[in-house]
């Protein structure tokens, strides 16, 4: 079966004057035509670059995409050519930024702004795209006259609108999100997401959710990848993940969340840090931070296991664990 | 927008008074005495006695200022002592070619170096960066003199192509004769111009903006010219506005150099003279300029930032009617 967007083995480097940074090494993801996938990770974790690598925005220098494939409805854009990927960028996956005070052009009005990328991708006149730019402006619950206002003259709430306007206004069937709620406190994060959900909904797009809040994963997605270290160690539907956790560090990250409902005195964060992204380790990158931790952890590399219908995992125990519950 | 205007306008005339004040008292307190300079040496003392009394010169300070400043607000900058015709008109015949070369020279160092700082910028740490930033760095740091002297060595006396002084009439001898001196002029703005449209535009280059611009879709030429340039445009616009004033307060060195005919030159030859009406009346020629290159400029942040305040008419207006 083949899936609207498909990454396999994406390895992407920064090469900086300190050395070389394995920002994503053998990075594996799947989304299929109207499904939310939450990416999720701590800081550092490579989240950021992965979305840039779909949209081959990795600033080179420093950056680099060193190996791997990136599918989009069964074309490699790793491979595409600069004005084929233009023609993708924003028409057909669209990128919504985690920063709405700095994605934001602070000389142009949100209504050209909104207009330029219906411009580009779908050659109307002037008028039309403009026409069409308030349509989108009234969709994401900002009326019309504000059009010729300038991106200062919002809020942060606000902005971010203008842009889900601007990345959903060609219909997109791809929409990344950056962690687009971050940035916001947490009132006018409910609304986002609320809306998102109903364009989401709406349009029957796609999207790649990046945060690092398992609460808005709960809430906005069917699947889930958790990334650590550059490499995604678990992959499967809310429901697997959630209730069906196979790695150590998706268990650590579950455990971290405040429950209220629980009489618990002392949130159990996971001990230590990410491991130094410039050296290349032979071991499980978690290892060091794992209670599971067993010696072949240290000197072998886990594969990314299937263990069942599509939950996979990158761990040895899990990996043992499954081995004796197939042989029950 | 009106009002400010009227009130930068307003605003102008302490300038005009402080500026003509100061020169006034410097050029009193400088010797030489006007009746002198204007009957000659062999003139006799009650000759001189009665010009001076019959000028007015022998009234109070006060009172001659007060004099000036009333002959100004008529429109009257008075006689130059050296040859009798009326300052303004002296001036008037000598600014046409000062603003000719100040404009050549700023469009010169416009046209060279916003494109030499945009492909610095963004080829940055290339070899083409590093030899242009040493170029311009070199040109910013070498005196206008020396400059313009090796300029005439090459092209005009090894070459032979350009004269190497003069202002010469009728096309295309004007143009040819107004190169060496936009040279001169325009090298070391063209290189401040080239710096300071680099910086800029690598402030503007990393914001998450022009990812957005490209993540839209954009060809990279639409991303540095709608995007990337209107946005580190001011700094730019700063440094040109103030280039503009000071090269229309006439650049000294370039036209006594080239013996170009320009306000510069007539201002230091007034001075030399002790022709105060000539100085002064250069003096407030060149502050009104100075204040209205400075009222464009600050007309043109708000045009290019909204933040600053933009008041023109919204296209959308009439979108929204239709």
């Amino acid at each position: 079966m083949s899936h609207l967007l498909e990454i396999k083995d994406l390895q992407v480097q920064y090469h900086t004057e300190d050395g070389t940074v394995y920002a994503l090494n053998h990075v594996d993801l799947e989304l299929d035509d109207g499904e939310t996938l939450g990416l999720v990770g701590e800081t550092g974790a490579g989240k950021t670059t992965l979305a840039k690598s779909i949209m081959r925005l990795i600033p080179n220098p420093p950056g680099k995409i060193e190996g791997g494939v990136i599918e989009f409805d069964g074309k490699n854009l790793l491979t595409a050519s600069d004005s084929e990927i233009r023609a993708v960028r924003g028409n057909q996956i669209s990128m919504i930024f985690q920063d709405p005070m700095s994605s934001l052009n602070p000389v142009m009005r949100v209504g050209d702004q909104i207009a330029e990328v219906i411009g580009v991708h779908e050659k109307c006149p002037k008028e039309e795209a403009k026409r069409k730019a308030l349509e989108m402006l009234e969709t994401v619950g900002i009326p019309a006259e504000r059009a010729s206002d300038f991106p200062h003259q919002f809020s942060g709430g606000m902005k971010q609108r203008v842009v889900i306007a601007i990345a959903l206004a060609c219909n997109p069937r791809v929409l990344i999100a950056d962690e687009p709620t971050t940035a916001l406190d947490v009132t006018i994060q409910a609304q986002v997401l609320e809306m998102m959900r109903r364009l989401r909904d709406k349009y029957h797009t796609a999207t790649l959710l990046i945060t690092h809040d398992l609460g808005v994963v709960a809430q906005m997605c069917e699947k889930v990848a958790i990334i650590y270290a550059g490499e995604v160690v678990e992959f499967g539907t809310v429901h697997d993940i959630y209730k069906r956790t196979l790695h150590p560090y998706t268990e650590g990250l579950l455990g971290a969340i405040p429950q209220v409902h629980l009489n618990v005195h002392r949130l159990s964060p996971i001990d230590g840090l990410m491991p130094d992204p410039t050296i290349q380790r032979t071991g499980c990158p978690f290892a060091d931070r794992c209670k599971y931790a067993f010696e072949r952890c240290g000197k072998e590399h886990p594969q990314f296991i299937s263990v069942g219908d599509r939950h996979k995992v990158r761990c040895f125990k899990a990996e043992k664990e499954a081995e004796k519950g197939g042989m029950d | 927008m009106f009002r400010y205007i009227l009130k930068r306008i307003i605003m102008a005339i302490p300038v005009l008074i402080g500026a003509t004040f100061l020169v006034f008292t410097i050029m009193d307190f400088a010797p030489g005495d006007p009746a002198r300079i204007i009957l000659g040496s062999n003139a006799t003392e009650a000759a001189l006695a009665s010009l001076r009394e019959s000028m007015g010169l022998n009234d109070p300070f006060l009172i001659r200022y007060g004099r000036f400043l009333l002959g100004l607000l008529h429109g009257d900058l008075g006689t130059s002592y050296r040859n009798g015709k009326d300052v303004f008109e002296l001036i008037l015949g000598r600014l046409g070619n000062t603003v000719v070369l100040a404009s050549s020279g700023i469009i010169f160092s416009v046209a060279v170096g916003i494109p030499v700082g945009i492909i610095s910028a963004i080829k940055q740490y290339s070899k083409l960066d590093n030899v242009t930033m040493f170029i311009t760095l070199f040109l910013m740091a070498v005196p206008t003199f020396w400059f313009a002297l090796i300029l005439v060595i090459i092209f005009s006396l090894n070459l032979g192509w350009l004269p190497s002084s003069g202002m010469q009439r009728g096309f295309p001898d004007n143009v040819i004769s107004l190169i060496l001196p936009t040279l001169t002029l325009g090298c070391g703005y063209a290189a401040l111009i080239a710096r300071t449209t680099r910086s800029s535009v690598l402030e503007v280059v990393r914001q998450d903006y022009i990812d957005m611009a490209r993540a839209k879709g954009l060809t990279e030429q639409a991303v540095i010219w709608k995007h990337m340039l209107k946005n580190a445009l001011i700094p730019i616009v700063t440094v040109v506005g103030l280039n503009f004033g000071t090269l229309l307060g006439g650049s000294v060195l370039t036209e006594s150099i080239f013996s170009w005919p320009g306000v510069g030159r007539f201002v230091v030859d007034s001075i030399s003279y002790k022709d105060t009406p000539a100085v002064l009346g250069s003096v407030v020629t060149l502050a009104i300029l100075f204040t209205l290159v400075n009222l464009v400029v600050d007309l043109l942040y708000a045009f290019l930032d909204p933040r600053i305040k933009s008041e023109y008419q919204s296209t959308w207006k009439r979108a929204k009617k239709k």
